[in-house]
């Protein structure tokens, strides 16, 4: 019985949409609270909740894992070479790292 | 307004000025309005209508826009025209099937050892430039991954991202440490708390140190071919075979 809704659960993409949900939750709540710290655009919840519905669970977890490991002020010095450049927002300068690129 | 202008323009046009002012709109790199002025010169020309359409052909591609390109390479007749060879070769190219375009692109000494060059082999390049190619190091993706298991960040550092790789090493020190932490203090309901967060960086790591060779190799492996292109002038090649 159990099987059989873990089974259920991942074969239509619950586990997914629970993540997915689970992020927008803490974009109206926890995100909101804080100040813009990402240094990418979109910003890492953004992209963690694209690449989940794009790519699916696990690649979308590993990515968004990279992602996080990605997200430091340096990261601006590889804007020119690894992602598509910058873009001003606010008072900040912010790399774009686009999903798509990623498939 | 330009499109109105081009429409009356071409209306009382002859036959040479279309294909001038065609051309001018193609060198400009308008080339949406450029195929409008090859459509209607293939009007005012039909006898040239593989040429035209090879041109066309041409244009989208260049454009990207592949499913056009195809229709109009599927119009022409002459199919051992050295035109046809020469779009159909640069749409496989750009889709990178490159054994494929090899098959097309074998009418030109030139195009077909940039292609060569492109799959490793360098010797026919090297002889048609008369100079010694030298390929620079990829990083390779099983390095990086392996590099990434046994020590985190070595990976991305490897591939060319020191400052990626010494954040995550890191962000992989402190999640994976704390897990530890405890366990070794018998704390398990913090160790249960801690484990997956180690485990989700860990993966990533290894998953991005994967990536980020890919990602390294392609923009070196573009860099480079880019620069043999325009030693080879490949591009003026192209444009020759498609005058007309």
């Amino acid at each position: 019985m159990i099987l059989l809704i873990v089974l259920q659960f991942f074969e239509f993409n619950m586990a997914g949409k629970v993540t997915t949900e689970l992020i927008k939750l803490y974009q109206q709540t926890l995100s909101q609270a804080q100040a813009d710290v990402c240094n990418f655009e979109p910003s890492c919840s953004h992209f963690a909740y694209e690449v989940i519905e794009e790519y699916g669970l696990l690649k979308g977890i590993l990515l968004a894992s990279d992602r996080l490991q990605r997200c430091h002020p340096f990261a601006i010095l590889y804007s020119k070479e690894y992602y598509e450049g910058t873009i001003k927002k606010g008072n900040r300068l912010k790399v774009i790292d686009n999903p798509q690129k990623y498939k | 307004m330009i499109f109105i202008f081009i429409l009356s323009f071409s209306l009382i046009a002859k036959k040479d000025s279309v294909k001038n002012f065609a051309e001018y709109l193609e060198k400009s790199g308008e080339y949406e309005f450029a195929i409008l002025e090859y459509e209607r010169y293939l009007f005012l020309a039909p006898e040239s209508r593989d040429k035209v359409f090879s041109k066309i052909a041409y244009l989208y591609l260049k454009t990207d826009n592949f499913q056009n390109a195809f229709n109009f390479l599927n119009k022409i007749k002459t199919r051992e025209s050295k035109e046809y060879k020469a779009v159909s070769g640069y749409f496989f190219y750009k889709l990178n099937k490159i054994t494929l375009a090899k098959k097309f692109w074998t009418f030109n000494d030139t195009l077909y050892a940039y292609l060569t060059l492109i799959e490793g082999n360098k010797e026919k390049a090297e002889s048609i430039l008369n100079e010694k190619i030298k390929f620079p190091h990829f990083p390779s993706k099983f390095v990086a991954t392996i590099l990434s298991i046994f020590l985190p960040g070595a990976g991305k550092i490897y591939s060319g991202r020191l400052y990626d790789g010494i954040y995550s090493f890191l962000i992989n020190s402190i999640s994976i440490y704390s897990a530890y932490y405890f366990y070794k203090k018998r704390d398990f309901k913090r160790f249960y708390i801690t484990l997956p967060v180690a485990l989700f960086f860990y993966s990533g790591n290894v998953f991005g140190s994967y990536y980020s060779a890919k990602i390294e190799e392609k923009i070196k492996k573009k860099k480079f071919f880019d620069m043999y292109k325009k030693k080879m002038k490949i591009k003026d090649i192209l444009e020759r075979c498609l005058s007309f």
